[in-house]
C-alpha cells in the first residue's frame, strides 16, 4: 500500500489554473506544499475550487497567490531566488561535528578541531559525545579550551555540546563556564514522576521511548519542570511496532508543547530540524549537515555511520584534507541518495522540501545507502512526523510556537 | 515464482527490468543466496538458489525481496534521468567546486609573532591536559 494518499473521487481540475504541487490528504484537510516549501492546508471544497480555478475575488486568492500556488500569477523571480536559497548551492559546508571522544587520544583530539575548523561554515557546533566523562576528562577539557580559542581566532561562534553521563561539580562548572550545554540521553518508560528531582542538570535530552512510556503530556511538563530546553524524542525500535508507538506519543507531547506555548521553554528539535526546510538542515544528514569523527581519527559521513558501517568512513584527520571530501566516491553517494528528487516515493511526496532520511540510516536499517521508502520505518517515521506538525498548522497557537522556535513557515 | 526444488524461478520481462535491476535485487541478498540469470531475447530467468535450504516461507520471502530492489532500482534509474537537467545544475558546480576550505588565518599569515604565539598557547593547553591524565 502507498504512503501516499489519493482522492476516492479525483477533483476537476483546469489546465493553467493551479501552479505545480504536491497534496496529501490530512484528515478532512488537504495539504499542498511546492517544492520551495511553500504549503496551505484546504479544506476539500477550497481545494476543489483552487484546482478548478480561483477568481481574483475568491477570499483564498491572496493567500494562494503570495504562496506561489496560481500559475496564472505566479512570481519567477520569488521562486528563483528561494530556489537558489535552498539549493546546494547556497550550502556552506557541514555545520555540526560530533566527537566521539571516548578512548580518543590528545594527538587525535588536536588534529580533529583543526580539521573542523577547516569547514568554512560560518558557525560550528561541536558536539562531545562520550559513556562517562570522568574517563575521558583530559581530552574533554582540552577539546573545549583548543575549540574555544579556535572560534575567537576565526572569528566564527563555535557551540559546544557535552553528551554522555554526568560528572562531578568542578567540571560541571568548568563546563558551563565555558558555554558548553549539557545533553542527556534518557529512556522514558511509564510516567513521569514529577516529585523526585532527576539526577542530572541539562539543557538538551535525546529521550528514547522505551515500549511502555506512556502519557505524553506529562512527560512535556515533566521536560519544562527539570529545566529541559531543546528534546529530540526517538522510537523505541526503527520498526512497524516502535514507529506506531513513538507516533502516538510524538502526537501527544507536540498537542501539550502547542497548548503550553506561551508558558513552555521546550523546543522540539524534530520540528526545528525537518521545517529548516534545507537538506543540510536536516538533523545527521550525512556530509551536507553533520561529519563524525572516531577515537581513531576517522572522519565519517555522520553519526550514524560513524557507529555503523567502515563504508562511509571518509578518511582520517591529517591525512584527509576536507577539500578533498568532495572527490570521494562515498560522498557523491550519500549526496545523491539524500536528494529527494532521486528517490521515487519522495519525488512526489507534499514533504518532499522538508524531509529526507539520511543515507547512513538507511544503510544501517535497509543496508544501502539508497534505501527503500516505500518499505522503510525511517520515512514511515518522519512522514508519521510532518503530518502531525502540519495537521496543527491552520492552529495559531502552532505559528506561535513555531515563532518562538525561530522556525519561518511564512 | 515457483519454488523448484528449494530454488525461486522467476521470469522477468526486458522491457521493464534491465540486468543492472537484476544485480541489485542479487546484490540486496548478499551472501543468503545465489542468483543465477539467463538472458533470452524478450525476457531473463532467473534461479535464486538460498545458501541455506529454507522452508517455503522463507525462499519465497527471499524472492519478494529481489523482486522488490530489483524494481525499486528500475523506478529509482527513472525519476534520476527524469530529474537529471535540475540535479545537474545543482550538483555539478557543487562537486567541480569541491568544497572549498577556509583559508589561513590573514592575521597568521601577515604576523608571524601572532602564528607562533598561538603555538605556544596550544603546546600550552597539550602540556595542561597531559598533566591531568
Amino acid at each position: 500500500m502507498s504512503k501516499l494518499t489519493s482522492f476516492d473521487k479525483p477533483p476537476k481540475s483546469r489546465a493553467g489554473a493551479a501552479a505545480p504541487h504536491q497534496y496529501r490528504i490530512l484528515g478532512r484537510r488537504v495539504l499542498i506544499t511546492d517544492e520551495l516549501g511553500r504549503w496551505a492546508l484546504l479544506t476539500r471544497p477550497e481545494y476543489d475550487r483552487f484546482l478548478a480555478g480561483l477568481k481574483p475575488s475568491d477570499p483564498l486568492w491572496p493567500l494562494l497567490q503570495s504562496r506561489g500556488f496560481l500559475a496564472g500569477a505566479f512570481d519567477f523571480d520569488a521562486a528563483a531566488r528561494r530556489q537558489f536559497e535552498r539549493s546546494l548551492l547556497s550550502w556552506k559546508g557541514p555545520a555540526s561535528h560530533v566527537i566521539l571522544v571516548e578512548r580518543m587520544d590528545l594527538a587525535t583530539a588536536r588534529r580533529t578541531v583543526e580539521f573542523i575548523f577547516r569547514c568554512p561554515g560560518p558557525q560550528l557546533t561541536l558536539e562531545l559525545v562520550f559513556q562517562d566523562a570522568a574517563s575521558v576528562w583530559p581530552v574533554l577539557w582540552f577539546i573545549v579550551q583548543y575549540a574555544r580559542r579556535k572560534g575567537e581566532w576565526s572569528r566564527r561562534p563555535v557551540f559546544l555540546i557535552a553528551r554522555g553521563k554526568m560528572m562531578s561539580p568542578d567540571q560541571a562548572d568548568f563546563l558551563r563556564s565555558h558555554g558548553v550545554t549539557r545533553s542527556v540521553i534518557l529512556e522514558l518508560d511509564g510516567k513521569p514522576d514529577m516529585k523526585t528531582a532527576p539526577d542530572f542538570r541539562a539543557q538538551r535530552a535525546r529521550a528514547r521511548l522505551k515500549p511502555g512510556a506512556a502519557e505524553p503530556r506529562a512527560w512535556a511538563r515533566w521536560f519544562e519542570k527539570w529545566g529541559l530546553e531543546s528534546v529530540r524524542l526517538l522510537p523505541s525500535s526503527l520498526d512497524e511496532k516502535g514507529t506506531a508507538a513513538f507516533l502516538a506519543f510524538y502526537g501527544g507531547f507536540l498537542d501539550s508543547l502547542i497548548e503550553d506555548g506561551e508558558r513552555t521553554n521546550v523546543r522540539d528539535e524534530w520540528a526545528v530540524g525537518l521545517l529548516g526546510g534545507r537538506l543540510w538542515n536536516l538533523p545527521g544528514m550525512d556530509v551536507l549537515e553533520q561529519l563524525a569523527y572516531g577515537a581513531d581519527g576517522r572522519v565519517f559521513s555522520s553519526e550514524t555511520a560513524a557507529t555503523g558501517t567502515a563504508a562511509l568512513a571518509l578518511g582520517t584527520v591529517g591525512e584527509l584534507r576536507y577539500q578533498d571530501i568532495a572527490r570521494l566516491p562515498s560522498t557523491s553517494a550519500v549526496i545523491a541518495a539524500a536528494s529527494p528528487d532521486n528517490q521515487p516515493l519522495c519525488s512526489q511526496c507534499v514533504y518532499r522540501a522538508y524531509c529526507a532520511v539520511p543515507p547512513a540510516l538507511n544503510h544501517k536499517i535497509q543496508g544501502h545507502v539508497w534505501g527503500q521508502t516505500p518499505s522503510s520505518d525511517a520515512c514511515t517515521l518522519q512522514m508519521g512526523i510532518l503530518d502531525r506538525i502540519f495537521g496543527r498548522l491552520d492552529d495559531e497557537k502552532m505559528l506561535l510556537l513555531l515563532g518562538k522556535w525561530c522556525v519561518d513557515l511564512t | 515464482m515457483k519454488i523448484v526444488k528449494g530454488s525461486v524461478l522467476l521470469k522477468l520481462g526486458k522491457p521493464l527490468y534491465g540486468a543492472e535491476a537484476l544485480a541489485a535485487g542479487a546484490l540486496t541478498l548478499g551472501t543468503r543466496a545465489q542468483v543465477f540469470v539467463d538472458e533470452k531475447k524478450s525476457f531473463f530467468s532467473v534461479e535464486i538458489v538460498p545458501v541455506v535450504k529454507s522452508p517455503q516461507a522463507q525462499a519465497l520471502a527471499l524472492g519478494g525481496e529481489f523482486l522488490n530492489e530489483a524494481l525499486n532500482h528500475e523506478y529509482r534509474q527513472r525519476v534520476v534521468r527524469a530529474n537529471a537537467p535540475l540535479t545537474q545544475a545543482v550538483f555539478s558546480p557543487l562537486f567541480a567546486k569541491g568544497f572549498p576550505a577556509m583559508p589561513a588565518d590573514p592575521l597568521e599569515e601577515l604576523e608571524p609573532q601572532v602564528k607562533a604565539d598561538r603555538a605556544r598557547d596550544l603546546e600550552e593547553l597539550l602540556m595542561q591536559a597531559e598533566n591531568m591524565q
